[in-house]
Order: C-alpha cells, then sequence, then structure tokens
C-alpha cells in the first residue's frame, strides 16, 4: 500500500508519463456510456459483450474498453463511441456488439442504422463531435466525463489529474489561491451563486483550528442530475477541487454529502477516495508537503430540503434535516459549530480548470457578471434531451433550439421553467434571453441548480404553477409558519383555480400570499417557493384569467374546464384512437370520421397523444 | 449595548436577542415559538423586524443585538406581514373564536361548555384564558383570515397518562420537541414527516410512555396553544387564585405555582422563578401534587381502639387516650418514626418529642437521607456543608460530570436539567449504576457495575488518578501519604472483577475525563439503607473529589431529607435502620410511635402502635389510635433541598375538619403528658427554636425567607480537607448459595407520606410500578418466568410478594426493585440492606 504513494510533484509527473504512454500504447479504445441513465437503458450488459467480443478475438492488448462516467446524451444511451476515430453509436444493444467489432472496430466500416440521426434534417451523423447536441456545448468540466474510466485513478492521472493540486503545493500560499479563484470570479453552482472565492476568503478569516469542508451532492432538484454524474464519472475532479478549497481555507477535514439515491455516485466516490487515500493525495503531509486532509463520505436519505446547508450539516450532524436561521453563517459556525466551507459538485469541480489554466482563462469565459461554463439538465418537451454545458451568457434559443433540436412534433414553444423546482417560467419574448445568474433573476426566475424544463403550447401555466406547489408542498420542512402554510394556501387557491372554481379576488391574494412567503420565510426553500406562482403571474396571467372568468383553460389541461371532440375534417378514421381510449368514448367506422362521446370521456388525453393528425380537439 | 428601538434608545445589555431585549424594555414584539431557555429557532416568522444595513426582514428572536443597532419593529410593511403571518397559521387552527366580533360577551355568557370530546373554537378550548395565540391575534388585531382553511383532522391523542394531545390545535412552532429534547434530554416527541404533513409526534406514532416519556410536563406547560393540555384541568372551572408551594416529595426542592379552587388543589405549574427549579418539575410535582390533599384515603377523624375495633372519637378523647397509654412505657421503650417530607417544624417537633416526652433514643426516620448525611459525616464538622458540596448551580457550569448511583432524570429530575445545561456546553460524563438509563445515550462512558460493587469502581477510580499522574502532594492533610500508599496497592484487577464492569478501557476513558482540567462536579446517591458498603463509597468518592478538585453533589431522598439531616445533628445519635427494625422484631421497642410510613411488621411484640398520618394504609388498620396529621399545603413551614436551600411554603389550603398539623398534635400530647417545653404557638415559632439549636438554621426566620426568596444553610465554619484512609478490606456484599440473587432497592420517592402515587393515580402506576422487581431475561428464563408473572421473593428474615418484569438493562445475577419506603402493603418487608441476597420463585 505505501509504496505507492507519491511523495512530490516530481514523482506524480513521472506516474503521468508512465499512464500516458501506457495509454498511447493502446491502438484504440472503446468506450461505454455507465452513468445512471445509460446503466437503466442496459449499457453494462453491452460493455460486457464488448470485452467479450474482444477478448475471444484476441484483441485484448491493442483494444480497451472503458466504462467512463455519463456523456450527458442520456436520452439515447446506450452510447458506444470507438476512439480516436469518435464514431458514436446511439441505442446500442448487446446483439449488436459483434457487428460493431468486426465492422468499425477492426473494419474502419460505419454502420448506418446506428448512427444519430439529425431530429429535423434527417441526415445521420457518423462522429462524436459532429452532433449538434454537442457542437454547442463548452465542455470544459463535463469534458473528461466521456474519456475515462471513474473507478481508475490512472485514467485521471493520464488527463493532468492531480495536477493542478501538485502545482498549488509546490510554492502557492493559501491567499494565493483565494485570490485566483476571486480572479476567476468563480459563483456557487449550488444555487445561489455566491462568489466561491469570497466564501473561501471568510472561511480562511474565521477563528478555529478545526475547519471542515463539505461537498453539496444531495441534488433534491427532481428534474436535475449534473451532479450526480460528475461526481460518479469523475470523482477525483471533485476531490481534487476540495483538496485545493481545503488547502485554502485551511481545513483538514471534509464530506461528500450524496444522497442514498445515488448509489453509483456513493459507490464510485469511496472508490476514488480510497485511491486518493493510497497515493497520497489524501491524508497526512499530502505530495510531500505539510499540508493533511481527508475526506468522509456522509450518506443522506434525500429530502429536497436537505441540500440547504444548514440542513445539510444538521443531517451530517445527525440531527433531522432542518434549515437554521443564518446568520451565523456555516463559514463562521458550521458543522459542529466549526467554520464550514459548503460547495455545490460543480462548484469544485471547476477549481482544478481555474488553477491549471489561469483566472484570466476562465474569466473570458461568460459573461460580466457570471464566468465559465454552467451544465443544465434539459428535459421537457424537446427533441434532445440530456446535460449540456455552455457558456454562461448563451441564449435560451441556442440551448433550446441549436442544442435541443427544438420542440417535437413541431408544437410551439411556450415557456421555459428554470431554477429547479422554485424557479420561475421564463415566455417565447425572452427567448434571447443570455443565460447567467443576474438576467435570471431579472426575469424572475434563477440558475438555482441548473434544471431547465421546455414546454410547448399544450402546457396550462396556471397548472404548472400548481405542479410545483404541490411539490414543494411535500418538501417544505414545515418549521417555518410563512414556508409551511403559505405554500398550503397557494396550493390551495392553485387547485381551485385549475378546478374552474376560482374567483376574481384569489389573483390578488394568491399574489401576497406569495409576496409574504418570500419576505418572510426561513429559508431558500421558502424566499423561493412563490417563483412559480409569480412567474406565471407576471407573464401568463392571461391565462390564470381565462380559468377563472372564461372558466377556460387555454392549454387544455385542466380537466374541468375543457372537453375533447374530434374534428371530422381532419379524421381520417385511422381507429387509433378508438383502441387507446380506456373508457371506450370514441367510436366510428373504419376510414370514417370518428366521434367522442364527451359523456363518456374522462379528458385523460390519451387519443390526443396517439392522434397523428391533429384530429382531436380540446377547447 | 445600546441599541436603537423604533427610534427610541434602549440599554439592550449583551448577549442577548433583540426580542429579549425589546421585551426587557417593554416593547411587545409578537412571537410564539420562542422560549427564552431555549436554542433560538426562528420558526414561527412573527417576530420579524428590519434592521438598517440588513438586506429584507430577520427575526428578533435569532438576531444578537449589537452596539449602534437600528431597529424597527413597527413598520407598515411590518405590519402587514405580521397580520399575513398570523392568518397563515390561524389557516391551520380553529379560528372562528378568535376573530368573533362577539368574543367579549360571549366569554361573559358560557359556562361549562368546555367539556366537549373536541376543540373547535375559544370558547370550548381547555386554554382559552391563558392563550398565547389568543394575545398576539389580539396584539395584532386581526380580525378577518381570508385564506383558505386546512382542517388536519387527527385524532386526539388520549392513550398517555396526565394529558392529552390534540394536534388540530398545533401551531407547529417546536417548543414541546425542543423542550423534550433541550431541557429534558428525553427527546420522546420530534417533528415527523415533512411539508404540509409535518405534525409532532412520536416516531411511529406510539404512546409517549412507549418513546420514553418521563411524563414531567414540561412540554404542556411550553405549549402556547391548547394542542398540549392536562386532562384532569380540562373539566375544572378557571382556578380562583394561584400561591407558590414547595413540592415536599423528592429533594430537589421545586416551587411549584397551585391552581385553587374551592378549597382544593386543581393543578401545579413548576413556577418560572423557582430558585431551585427554574420552571422545570417532574411527573410528581406536576401532576400528583393535586391528588394529595383531597385522596379518598385522607384520614380526617381521630380514631382509636378501646377493645376490637378502631373507632371514630373526638380530638380530646383520642389525646387522653394516647397520652395515657404512653407514660405506661420507660425510657427507650418506645420507637419513633418520622417521614422527611414533612417541613423542618414539624421534624423538629417531633425530633424534640422523641427525646423529651417519649424519652427515647430510639427515633429514626422513615427515609434515609443518605448521601448528603453521610457526606457531612465525613466533613466532620457540625453539621456543615463543606466547601467540596456543591450546589445545582455548580452542574450548570460543570466541564465533567460523574453521576454515580442515580437515574437522575426519574429519581433526581433538577440535577438532570442541570446536567443538561452542562451537556448543551459540551461537558463530558460518566455514569456509573447497576441499570440503564435514559441518560446512557448523552454519556462518554457508561459504566455498568453489578449490585453492591460501585465502591470496588470508586475505589478504583481514585487509584487511578494517583497512578496516572495525579501529585502526590502533602497538602490533602496529614495522613494523605497513608492514603496514596492504600491507593497504590490496590489490585486494580480485583477490583474490576468485584466492580463487574467488563473492560478496564472503559475505567481508564473515565479517568482520562476526570483527570481533564476544567470543573468537575460528581453526583452520588446510595440505596434505599444506607450500609457500611456505602459508607466505604462515599469515602472513596470524597477521596476522588480531593484528588481532581472535583466537587460533590449528594442527593437526598425525599423533600426533606436535607433538612432532616441537619436537625438530626443536634440530637442524639439515630440507630440504624436494621438495629430499630430488629429491635421492634425482639420487642425491645415495645410501642410505636409513627409519623411517617413505616413497614407493618408480623410482630406480636409491639404493645401499641400510634399513627400519626395523613392516608389510610395497611398499617393504619393495624394501629391502637389514629391521629389525622395535615399534608404539605395545609401547612406552613420550610423545606431543605439537596442543595441545602432552605425554602418556605406557606400554607394555602384549610385542612379537613378534624385534622391537624403534625407539630401541633405532638405538642398537644406533650401539654396532656406535661412533659417537655411545647409552648409553640405557631410553626414560626418552632423555626426560631430551630435557629438557635441547629447551626445550619442560625437566623432562619419565616419573614426572612420569605422576602429573600430562600438562602442556603449555614455553614458552622470550615475545616481543612483531608483524605480519609479508606476501610482496609472492602465491605463484601454477603452472598448465600440458597439467595442466588442480589436484589437492589432503590428508592425514589414514589409517594408522599402514606399515599403511593401508584395508588393515588392509576397512571403513574404505568410509568413506575412499586410491584415490580426487574430481572434480567436470561434468569427470568431459567426461572421460567415471563413478564408479568406473580413471584415470591424470600430473603434472609422474610419475603414478599411481587411481580416479574423483564429488562436486558438489569445485569444477570440481579435484580431491581422500587422499594417505596414500606409504602405499599404487599412490599411491607424491611430491607436489611440496599443490596442484598434473594431467592425469586413463582408466586401464588
Ligand atoms: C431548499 C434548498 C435546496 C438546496 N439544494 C441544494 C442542492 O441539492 N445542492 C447544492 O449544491 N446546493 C443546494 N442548495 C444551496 C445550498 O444551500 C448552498 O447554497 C450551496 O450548496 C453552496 O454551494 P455553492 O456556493 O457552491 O453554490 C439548496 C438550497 C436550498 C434553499
Ligand atoms: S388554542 Fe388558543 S386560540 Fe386555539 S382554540 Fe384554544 S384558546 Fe383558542
Ligand atoms: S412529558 Fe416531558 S418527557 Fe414527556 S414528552 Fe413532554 S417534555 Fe418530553
Ligand atoms: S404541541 Fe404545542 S408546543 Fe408543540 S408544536 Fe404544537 S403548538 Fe407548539
Ligand atoms: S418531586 Fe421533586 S423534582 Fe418533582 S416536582 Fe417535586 S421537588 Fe420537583
Ligand atoms: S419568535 Fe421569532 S420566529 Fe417565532
Amino acid at each position: 500500500m505505501s509504496d505507492k504513494k507519491i511523495r512530490s510533484s516530481s514523482q506524480l509527473k513521472t506516474l503521468r508519463e508512465k499512464h500516458r504512454d501506457r495509454q498511447d500504447s493502446v491502438k484504440q479504445w472503446v468506450t461505454v456510456c455507465g452513468g445512471t441513465g445509460c446503466r437503466a437503458y442496459g449499457c453494462l450488459k453491452v460493455s460486457g459483450a464488448l470485452q467479450d467480443e474482444i477478448k475471444s478475438r484476441g484483441l485484448d492488448k491493442e483494444i480497451q474498453v472503458r466504462v467512463t462516467g455519463c456523456h450527458g446524451f442520456c436520452e439515447r444511451g446506450p452510447l458506444v463511441v470507438i476512439q480516436p476515430s469518435g464514431v458514436l453509436y446511439q441505442k446500442v444493444k448487446p446483439g449488436e456488439v459483434k457487428e460493431i467489432v468486426e465492422e468499425t472496430v477492426i473494419g474502419s466500416r460505419v454502420l448506418d442504422r446506428l448512427l444519430y440521426k439529425h431530429p429535423t434534417s434527417g441526415e445521420k451523423i457518423i462522429l462524436e463531435k459532429e452532433v449538434p447536441f454537442y457542437q454547442k456545448q463548452k465542455r470544459l468540466i463535463f469534458g473528461m466525463n466521456g474519456l475515462i474510466d471513474p473507478t481508475r485513478i490512472e485514467d485521471y492521472i493520464a488527463n493532468d489529474g492531480y495536477e493542478a493540486l501538485a502545482r498549488i503545493l509546490s510554492g502557492s500560499k493559501p491567499e494565493d489561491v483565494i485570490s485566483l479563484i476571486k480572479k476567476a470570479n468563480l459563483r456557487g453552482r449550488g444555487g445561489a451563486g455566491f462568489p466561491t472565492g469570497i466564501k473561501w476568503e471568510f472561511c480562511r478569516a474565521s477563528a478555529g483550528d478545526v475547519k471542515y469542508l463539505i461537498c453539496n451532492c444531495d441534488e433534491g432538484d427532481p428534474g436535475a442530475y449534473m451532479d450526480r454524474s460528475l461526481l460518479e464519472g469523475n470523482p477525483h475532479l471533485v476531490i481534487e477541487g476540495m483538496l485545493i478549497g481545503a488547502y485554502a481555507t485551511g481545513a483538514s477535514k471534509g464530506y461528500i454529502y450524496v444522497r442514498t439515491e445515488y448509489p453509483l455516485a456513493v459507490l464510485n466516490a469511496s472508490i476514488a477516495i480510497e485511491q486518493a487515500q493510497e497515493r497520497g493525495f489524501l491524508g497526512d503531509n499530502i505530495l510531500g508537503s505539510d499540508f493533511s486532509f481527508d475526506l468522509e463520505i456522509s450518506k443522506g436519505a434525500g429530502a429536497f430540503v436537505s441540500g440547504e446547508e444548514t440542513a445539510l450539516i444538521a443531517a451530517i450532524e445527525g440531527r433531522p434535516p432542518e434549515p437554521e436561521v443564518r446568520p451565523p453563517y456555516p463559514v463562521e459556525s458550521g458543522l459542529y459549530q466549526k467554520p464550514t466551507n459548503i460547495n455545490n459538485v460543480e462548484t469544485w469541480a471547476n477549481v482544478p480548470w481555474i488553477v491549471r489554466n489561469g483566472a484570466e482563462a476562465y474569466a473570458a469565459i461568460g459573461t460580466d457578471g457570471s464566468k465559465g461554463t454552467k451544465i443544465f439538465s434539459l428535459v421537457g418537451k424537446i427533441n434532445n434531451t440530456g446535460l449540456v454545458e455552455v457558456p454562461m451568457g448563451m441564449s435560451l434559443r441556442e440551448i433550446i433550439y441549436d442544442i435541443g433540436g427544438g420542440i417535437p412534433d413541431g408544437r410551439e414553444f411556450k415557456a421555459v421553467q428554470t431554477g429547479g423546482p422554485s424557479g420561475g417560467c421564463i415566455p417565447k419574448d425572452l427567448l434571447d434571453l443570455p443565460i447567467d445568474y443576474e438576467s435570471l433573476l431579472e426575469a424572475g426566475s434563477m440558475m438555482g441548480s441548473g434544471g431547465m424544463i421546455v414546454m410547448d403550447e399544450n402546457t396550462c401555466m396556471v397548472d404548472v404553477a400548481r405542479y410545483f406547489l404541490e411539490f414543494l408542498r411535500g418538501e417544505s420542512c414545515g418549521k417555518c409558519t410563512s414556508c409551511r402554510e403559505g405554500i398550503i394556501a397557494m396550493h390551495d387557491i392553485l387547485i381551485k383555480i385549475c378546478a374552474g372554481r376560482g374567483e376574481p379576488a384569489d389573483l390578488d391574494l394568491l399574489g401576497e400570499i406569495a409576496e409574504a412567503v418570500k419576505a418572510a420565510s426561513l429559508c431558500g426553500l421558502g424566499t423561493t417557493a412563490p417563483q412559480p406562482v409569480l412567474s406565471t403571474l407576471r407573464y401568463f396571467r392571461n391565462e390564470y384569467e381565462a380559468h377563472i372568468n372564461d372558466r377556460r383553460c387555454p392549454g387544455g389541461v385542466c380537466k374541468e374546464l375543457i372537453t375533447y371532440r374530434i374534428d371530422p375534417n381532419a379524421c381520417t378514421g385511422c381507429m387509433v384512437c378508438v383502441r387507446s381510449c380506456s373508457v371506450k368514448a370514441i367510436s366510428g367506422e373504419k376510414k370514417q370520421p370518428h366521434t367522442l362521446n364527451a359523456e363518456l370521456c374522462i379528458k385523460c388525453g390519451a387519443c390526443r397523444e396517439v392522434c397523428k393528425f391533429d384530429a382531436v380537439i380540446v377547447e | 449595548m445600546k441599541i436603537s428601538l423604533n427610534g427610541k434608545q434602549i440599554d439592550a445589555g449583551a448577549g442577548r436577542t433583540v426580542l429579549e431585549a425589546a421585551r426587557a424594555a417593554g416593547v411587545y414584539i409578537p412571537s410564539l415559538c420562542d422560549i427564552p431557555r431555549l436554542e433560538p429557532f426562528g420558526g414561527c416568522r412573527l417576530c420579524l423586524i428590519e434592521i438598517s444595513g440588513r438586506r429584507g426582514y430577520v427575526p428578533a428572536c435569532c438576531t444578537s443585538v449589537e452596539d449602534g443597532m437600528t431597529v424597527l419593529s413597527e413598520t407598515p410593511a411590518l405590519q402587514k406581514i405580521r397580520r399575513e403571518i398570523l392568518e397563515l397559521i390561524l389557516t391551520e387552527h380553529p379560528n372562528a373564536c378568535l376573530i368573533c366580533t362577539e368574543k367579549e360577551s360571549c366569554d361573559e355568557h358560557k359556562s361549562t361548555i368546555r367539556k366537549v370530546g373536541e376543540t373547535t373554537g375559544c370558547v370550548l378550548c381547555p386554554n382559552n384564558g391563558r392563550c398565547e395565540l389568543q394575545d398576539v391575534v389580539e396584539a395584532v388585531g386581526l380580525d378577518r383570515v381570508r385564506f383558505p382553511a386546512v382542517y388536519r383532522n387527527i385524532d386526539i391523542k388520549k392513550t398517555d397518562p396526565f394529558f392529552d394531545r390534540d394536534y388540530n390545535l398545533c401551531i407547529l412552532c417546536g417548543r414541546c420537541v425542543r423542550t423534550c429534547q433541550e431541557e429534558r434530554g428525553a427527546g420522546t416527541i420530534s417533528f415527523i414527516r415533512r411539508g404540509s404533513e409535518a405534525v409532532v409526534g412520536t416516531v411511529l406514532d406510539v404512546p409517549l410512555l412507549e418513546a420514553g416519556c418521563q411524563m414531567c410536563g414540561a412540554c404542556v406547560d411550553a405549549c402556547p396553544t391548547g394542542a398540549l393540555t392536562e386532562r384532569a384541568l380540562k373539566y375544572e372551572q378557571p382556578a380562583e387564585r394561584t400561591d407558590s408551594i414547595i413540592c415536599p416529595v423528592c429533594g430537589m426542592g421545586c416551587r411549584m405555582d397551585v391552581s385553587l379552587l374551592g378549597g382544593r388543589i386543581i393543578g401545579s405549574r413548576p413556577a418560572p422563578d423557582g430558585p431551585a427549579n427554574g420552571g422545570q418539575a417532574c411527573v410528581r410535582g406536576r401532576f400528583l401534587l393535586r391528588e394529595i390533599p383531597g385522596s379518598d384515603l385522607r384520614i380526617t377523624m381521630p380514631m382509636i381502639r378501646r377493645k376490637k375495633d378502631l373507632e371514630e372519637v373526638e380530638w380530646a378523647e383520642a389525646l387522653d387516650f394516647v397520652a395515657g397509654r404512653l407514660k405506661s412505657f420507660k425510657k427507650d421503650e418506645i420507637g419513633l418514626v418520622y417521614s422527611t417530607q414533612l417541613t423542618t417544624e414539624d421534624i423538629f417537633a417531633l425530633k424534640k418529642f422523641g427525646r423529651d416526652v417519649l424519652k427515647t433514643k430510639r427515633v429514626l426516620p422513615s427515609s434515609a437521607s443518605g448521601a448528603p448525611d453521610m457526606m457531612m459525616d465525613l466533613a466532620g464538622t457540625n453539621g456543615s456543608i463543606s466547601s467540596l458540596i456543591c450546589d445545582l448551580n455548580a452542574v450548570a457550569e460543570a466541564d465533567t460530570l460523574v453521576v454515580c448511583g442515580s437515574d437522575l432524570p426519574r429519581a433526581h429530575p433538577i440535577a438532570w436539567v442541570n446536567v443538561l445545561k452542562a451537556l448543551k456546553k459540551d461537558a463530558g460524563l460518566v455514569v456509573a449504576g447497576t441499570a440503564d438509563s435514559s441518560m446512557d445515550r448523552h454519556a462518554d462512558v457508561t459504566l455498568r457495575v453489578k449490585p453492591g460493587g460501585e465502591s470496588a469502581l470508586y475505589g478504583l477510580l481514585a487509584g487511578k488518578m494517583i497512578t496516572n499522574g495525579r501529585e502526590k502532594s502533602g497538602a490533602l492533610g496529614p495522613g494523605s501519604e497513608k492514603v496514596f500508599a492504600f491507593y497504590e496497592s490496590q489490585k486494580e484487577k480485583a477490583l474490576l472483577d468485584s466492580s463487574g464492569i467488563e473492560k478496564m478501557s472503559s475505567v481508564e476513558t473515565a479517568a482520562a475525563l476526570l483527570l481533564k482540567k476544567g470543573k468537575t462536579v460528581i453526583l452520588w446517591d446510595t440505596g434505599t439503607v444506607p450500609d457500611d458498603r456505602e459508607k466505604e463509597a462515599a469515602v472513596h468518592l470524597w477521596n476522588l473529589a480531593l484528588l481532581t478538585g472535583a466537587r460533590l453533589l449528594p442527593l437526598s431522598s425525599t423533600g426533606n431529607s436535607r433538612g432532616a439531616a441537619e436537625i438530626r445533628r443536634s440530637f442524639a445519635a439515630e440507630p440504624t435502620a436494621s438495629a430499630f427494625t430488629q429491635d421492634v422484631a425482639e420487642g425491645r421497642i415495645k410501642a410505636l410511635y409513627l409519623a411517617g410510613p413505616f413497614p407493618v411488621l408480623k410482630t406480636k411484640k409491639t404493645e401499641f402502635t400510634v399513627l400519626q398520618a395523613s392516608f389510610w394504609s395497611e398499617a393504619s388498620a393495624k394501629a391502637d389510635a389514629v391521629f389525622p396529621a395535615a399534608v404539605f399545603a395545609e401547612t406552613e413551614g420550610t423545606f431543605v433541598n439537596t442543595e441545602g436551600r432552605l425554602q418556605y411554603s406557606p400554607r394555602v389550603l384549610e385542612p379537613p375538619d378534624g385534622v391537624k398539623e403534625d407539630w401541633r398534635i405532638v405538642s398537644l400530647l406533650s401539654q396532656i403528658m406535661k412533659r417537655g417545653d411545647f409552648t409553640f404557638k405557631n410553626a414560626s415559632g418552632i423555626l426560631k427554636e430551630a435557629s438557635e439549636v441547629v447551626p445550619a438554621f442560625a437566623g432562619a426566620s419565616f419573614t426572612g425567607l420569605k422576602k429573600s426568596n430562600g438562602r442556603f444553610l449555614k455553614s458552622a465554619g470550615e475545616s481543612p480537607l483531608n483524605l480519609i484512609l479508606p476501610f482496609e478490606k472492602p465491605t463484601k456484599i454477603p452472598t448465600n448459595k440458597s439467595y442466588p440473587l442480589l436484589l437492589e432497592c432503590r428508592d425514589s420517592a414514589e409517594g408522599y407520606r402514606e399515599l403511593l402515587f401508584a395508588v393515588a393515580h392509576p397512571g403513574f402506576a404505568l410509568l413506575r410500578d412499586p410491584e415490580a422487581v426487574w430481572l434480567n431475561p436470561k434468569d427470568a428464563k431459567s426461572l421460567k418466568l415471563g413478564d408479568g408473572d406473580p413471584i415470591k421473593v424470600s430473603f434472609f428474615g422474610g419475603s414478599f410478594g411481587a411481580v416479574a418484569r423483564l429488562s436486558d438493562g438489569v445485569p444477570v445475577g440481579a435484580a431491581r426493585t422500587i422499594y417505596a419506603g414500606g409504602l405499599l402493603p404487599e412490599l411491607s418487608f424491611v430491607p436489611p440492606a440496599s443490596v442484598f441476597p434473594v431467592k425469586i420463585t413463582r408466586g401464588q
């Protein structure tokens, strides 16, 4: 064990070169995305089959199979990339492995049917880097995910891993590191966007012999999974970031708080910690310096609110995860009442890049107030869903149309909800909004964790607000009155409006409660919980009014307010809808326009989903 | 520190929150979740304020004052948001009455309609009139609730004794949860579920008793609403008045605010300003005091047995009868027993009565005063309390605490409350005892000894102090070399064995804590019948304290044990309990004068028994004469608590017709018998005499005590603190092949005088069953006994019936019982010691 320890940066360099050489000796390698998303599609079967196939051909010296972290394009998994050529195959099944090896790996022929098809032009794309989903991205942080096996520290080291750490340990003072991060203007990726360098500086300045670091991988936002993907796909990057942070703040012990629902992240992070300890990146006298730091994993049962920093501290201490009033801030008195610096996974992952490439290079990316890149999770009514890393300041339009490939089935874009469950909805008029902390706040939403839910014309914005409030109703910890009761009150009013029982006075009441909850609540959950209500009231007040005054749901979603009928002119009599209706409300002869019995209809929308001719009309 | 509050400069004091500073300055800021004693919470959001230079609104209860701070609490924006928050609170609370315009006239007309099962508005709520929610609504001036109402529809929880929980009224302020956790260390209740489902409750919603509730009632007192209400009070009219008395039950000396109605005590709550208890009490003081004066078992007429049966007679006749008989006994032929739950004045009068009227030196306290008495003996000064002994405040301030031989939360709850205060400030805790307890999970080390193994442990610890580097200084007295030598020659392994502790490492950990710098306090309690073994334990603890610079708090077992111990020092030495019972059993004591509970002995040798008692018991049936005596609230007097705090307790109730105070009864007898000087006119006169005779009471008077809110006993000068040489040979617990189990008897004041709380209230029997004998399941298995089986416990010299209870917390080979001063007929036995060998067989 101890012989594996690296005791100086020159030793690290030698080791890196050794692993690079070894990497270079491999002629080809086939990467299979092994992230949680692709695992759900059975990628491990594919990688297993690949390994068997290559071995049975006696090629395992020249061709390597590498199970990597998430590539972000989860919707198309399992993903296989043949390197160095960069050919991308999507939705690969184990049965197709033999052919891939034979044709593409050995024979350099491309299998057309496994290629990705451009959603609008229908053109087949061969190389991963040419896929529009990846083309406009800037994968500073996320890029390595697709190249390395997260369970092999060697892969990380070969890709400049721990180089940043070595650099600061040979000569930089903690203050230098802090001013570097301040100059780069890195801001917290966990939601609020607090300047990281300033946080570190506060922590460093706090009196106390024991200080802690925490990596926040609670990721309670149901739509987001970039933290998981980073931690499971490249855990050493996060560890290296924390090591640099520990050196800068003077912390001696760190915790990675991961929700138990992320078993792969827990596993890969544990393996990485063990390897880092073995190699001497964690422990006493790191790389032969005076600097010592160790890490531990703390698992939490995920409630949304446990991601809030004071609740998270309570959870690590074994108390119920309830937020506490700040000040004192964790940097003054946090875990076990000691100064504690908490940062988000993605924040930590940015740190090594900044150290390696310098503050100027980093600050050159992004907008005035928001630097670097941000990873978003793009979901909802959009062609390409997945994780995208883009420079700050990219417009919503670029993300949604260029990277996301637009709205499916030619429907119209209506709004995008950003910032997680307590974020806000941004309407079509603001599609050219540059995405950064300030612009989002101004637009009545927020960066939050980076969730991005795209909604099309068939969405009811009142229903959207109701939906998010319902989530928050269950997730508020219940400690403070305004959040607990205020969310209930807003939710109840929204239910009433959606059910067609709204009254004109409800809108003012809703607005009043929302403002009170925002102003009076104890933690970020409460102060942001009204956002879905406030932003929809701001941009879609007409939809509320339609519900209340005309008893009409413009999105065609609120069951009490809609009826379904079939447009006889559009209906081709294909019978698909007849089969889809569970209550047999649709009848009709083949090739004759069908009819829908509104008495029987339960407004489930199944017919509308299946109709290829848009003949099912909702009013 | 000065701050500006709404434009006025106020002196805020340091270390306060803005809310506290405002309260002190008489500025009202509404609040519902804040309790000064608890950590700031910031949940209700009513106390939001604006501070110049800070963004948004901040809660005053969580914000510390800073010099020069500018605070606004009444801006229009704040008033608006406060009304909205209050409206939100009321969406989940019955609010019709709160905002009803007919409120006032309604109050005038309503009668006893609160006797309904469910509270749907203030008029039906037990909390009506003293509800903080009502106060806040009034202050904020809310007259409407516009937001949709939510009814939680939760069943009212009524399965636990003493109080109901109606969470439909709960505003989730968390005061109960935090009180239970922070102040009582019980952690019985918590917030369960999140969001709109959030509610207070126990894990898995089990009844409180199953969740480890002490039934202290602290949560009830903390609750601002009617969610937690005392069941007995639900059906009472509001009290006519309240008054403060001292709880006579255990030795903590809690000041209780009793509510009085129609000549009855209808309830008692710990006085927030109680000098010893500061707003806390325990189940006995909180829920059982009301059961005492009006008990069905009260004796209200004197009785005498002329022929076969006891018959009720007038006082004069009874007194003549008794005086006549008592006169016929010679010196020392009468045994006198006095209760240590009586006032100092009663006890003094009884002691004097024994000496001057009954002319006997056979005088016995009904309950051993144990620990304080033994420490006083060691201190050797005449009733003084040495500087080694500390008060409860020192417990709260300690850095390390060692609890020896007591289940504090149960037996000495206020001591426990103070231990928790120290733990909050990161104090270390060592718990040494024979059984598990709720303290264990707060402890850094738990030293589980076998019954009787305590002195071996304390000796071992004292020895460790010397071997682990405590400097052998001559300043610890002339004989200290010998003591050092004694400890150095101890055989550690043998001591560990006889202590019954499994690993030396846990003793080492405890020793390391004791050697740590800082203030250490050792709290110690003895068993029921102190013996040589416990004296030896006292010596080791004394030495341990001297060697570590620690202080001691010996714990007294009943309300006035400590007062009795002081008085005793000015009278002839008392016999030991076992000598006294032997004298009774063997006929050297021919007559008994029982002014306190004493077991009924199955001896025919006692010729005449007088009972001066408040309640019927098995003893009353056997007595030849019975004098009905007043109870605590019916007599004025003083109590000395475990710390040596002398407190005055007024007479707040008229005794029932025919009942007289203890001191008055013996004074009357003395006058008839024409012996002794009993010319007191009132209790105050007795204290005056006592203050001249008993050095510790020097200068004490009712007037002085009333004015000063109690005071500590006078110390009669300090003698030098010396190490004491322990017994050469450790005292062994007698073992006997025919009696294979070791029974340990612990007394934690489970009644008042002759009245057992388990009898007075069925709820108490659920909490603490005096008939139970606890056994390890392994022993029970080999005895083929199950939980709840009737058993017979035999020992050398007698036997008694009981009920088997199983617990892993009792070591194998041991058994435990509460010996409630011989109160229960079935348990009428006299323990030969606190720990003695027994045999257990299936009973009946
Ligand atoms: C309700 C709530 C949930 C949160 N959840 C997370 C989370 O899952 N992950 C996270 O990194 N930060 C979360 N935060 C933000 C944290 O409190 C904290 O600001 C953040 O971890 C700091 O890291 P950063 O400065 O790197 O962003 C949450 C905040 C609130 C109010
Ligand atoms: S708790 Fe208070 S406000 Fe609620 S019903 Fe009872 S008295 Fe009224
Ligand atoms: S009665 Fe005491 S122990 Fe029981 S829940 Fe209330 S505070 Fe806790
Ligand atoms: S029961 Fe009472 S004290 Fe407990 S949270 Fe509810 S209102 Fe507050
Ligand atoms: S019994 Fe003791 S602790 Fe309980 S209330 Fe009375 S004096 Fe206080
Ligand atoms: S008293 Fe301050 S928030 Fe409740």
